[in-house]
């Protein structure tokens, strides 16, 4: 067997540095294309999304949480969310510059510097301060880029009705996580239900969201000031808890 | 006679300068793979699959915001073994520029992901 060594350390096997190539059906690959290049297009946009997150507790039991949401995005670099669940009633601003979240219960909000452009800034949001807009795979400039980074397998499952709509039903896997897609047939097709199982936890927790009201964005919903956040009366600013901060004195000590 | 040693130096040449040929292609073809392996490599940091297992895997550790006074370790201080976060306050605290004092133990607001939480902090 032919193998080449490149120095101490590092020996490869030509014959086993076999490169795996997705399998991924040409349908269900185009259409997920479809949608990902309409939602590109869409420069501004709004849909509400309701969804539930599984919950694993220590003895490996799941818990199912709800949430809904309203979102907006004006491409390229605004974003502005409402975000409700039992308990909490929250409202995310991204104006280009700054991210603010506001836990309207509570009357306090965080503000931070932002990248410019959406794509930046959503992944720095969900990296520092876990944030995540419901569905926020699919607001990404090119949606189908980052959907399909990891993927290993991809089929067209079938025709299904959500919501009242037709669909078309794609099923993906990947490493870590399993996804489907349902995608709206027709001249629109915008995603309908996005479900994630993470395999590699126990008990699989599963994610599933469903949208609506997708509307390309007109009307002062989508004026550049909707997108600034305005702190209300007798809020109080806070921090944001930042992955790997220890909430110690020394970092969240009031001067 | 000179003329098949010749013919057979000639041939074994072209042998040799085949295998040396085919050896570079094979090289040529490694740093190609490994390119195309770093490149998958660096796929994996932020592909969307990893972001929403990251997501799920947050989801999994972490309570989102009961409200309910429920107490856990805060979530991103392993290192931070006695502090412990706060959906909600117990009564009786008092707003001391900023941190709250709750019977001598010390809290701070926080914005966890959209949720608020009190985080205990040292004065």
């Amino acid at each position: 067997m032919l193998s080449v060594s490149y120095g101490k350390t590092e020996t490869l096997n030509l014959f086993s540095a076999k490169i795996q190539t997705p399998k991924i059906d040409k349908q269900a690959d185009k259409i997920l294309k479809q949608m990902s290049d309409h939602l590109t297009a869409m420069q501004q946009f709004s849909y509400k999304s309701q969804g539930s997150y599984e919950v694993v507790d220590k003895d490996k039991k799941k818990e199912q949480l709800t949430y809904s949401s309203e979102v907006f995005v004006k491409r390229p670099n605004k974003l502005r969310v409402n975000a409700k669940n039992n308990n909490r009633d929250a409202a995310v601003y991204y104006d280009g510059k700054q991210f603010t979240v506001l836990g309207k219960n509570a009357n306090m909000y965080a503000v931070a510097e932002a990248p410019p452009t959406l794509d930046a800034a959503l992944d720095s949001a969900r990296d520092r301060f876990q944030m995540d807009p419901p569905g926020a795979d699919l607001i990404y400039s090119n949606p189908y880029k980052g959907l399909m980074e990891e993927a290993t397998q991809g089929q067209l499952v079938g025709e299904e009705v959500i919501n009242g709509k037709a669909s078309n039903h794609l099923a993906f896997k990947s490493k870590e996580v399993d996804w489907d897609i349902w995608i709206q047939k027709g001249s629109s097709p915008v995603p309908l239900r996005y479900k994630i199982i993470s395999k590699n936890i126990p008990a699989r927790p599963e994610f599933i969201v469903n949208f609506t009201d997708w509307k390309q964005g007109t009307g002062p919903d989508f004026a550049d000031q909707q997108f600034v956040f305005s702190p209300p009366a007798n809020s109080k600013k806070i921090p944001f808890m930042r992955l790997g901060d220890a909430p110690t004195a020394s970092n969240t000590k009031k001067k | 006679m000179k003329k098949t040693t010749t013919n057979r130096i000639k041939k074994i040449s072209a042998l040799l300068a085949t295998f040396f040929l085919i050896l570079l292609f094979s090289e040529e073809m490694l740093v190609i793979a490994q390119g195309i392996r770093n490149q998958q490599a660096r796929m994996d940091v932020r592909g969307t699959s990893r972001r929403t297992a990251r997501r799920v895997d947050r989801r999994h550790d972490y309570m989102e915001g009961n409200n309910t006074g429920y107490v856990e370790p805060a979530p991103a201080a392993a290192a931070a073994a006695t502090a412990a976060v706060l959906y909600s306050l117990p009564g009786n605290c008092a707003d001391e520029n900023g941190l709250y004092n709750c019977n001598g133990i010390y809290y701070e607001a926080q914005m966890e992901g959209t949720t608020v939480v009190y985080v205990q902090v040292q004065r």
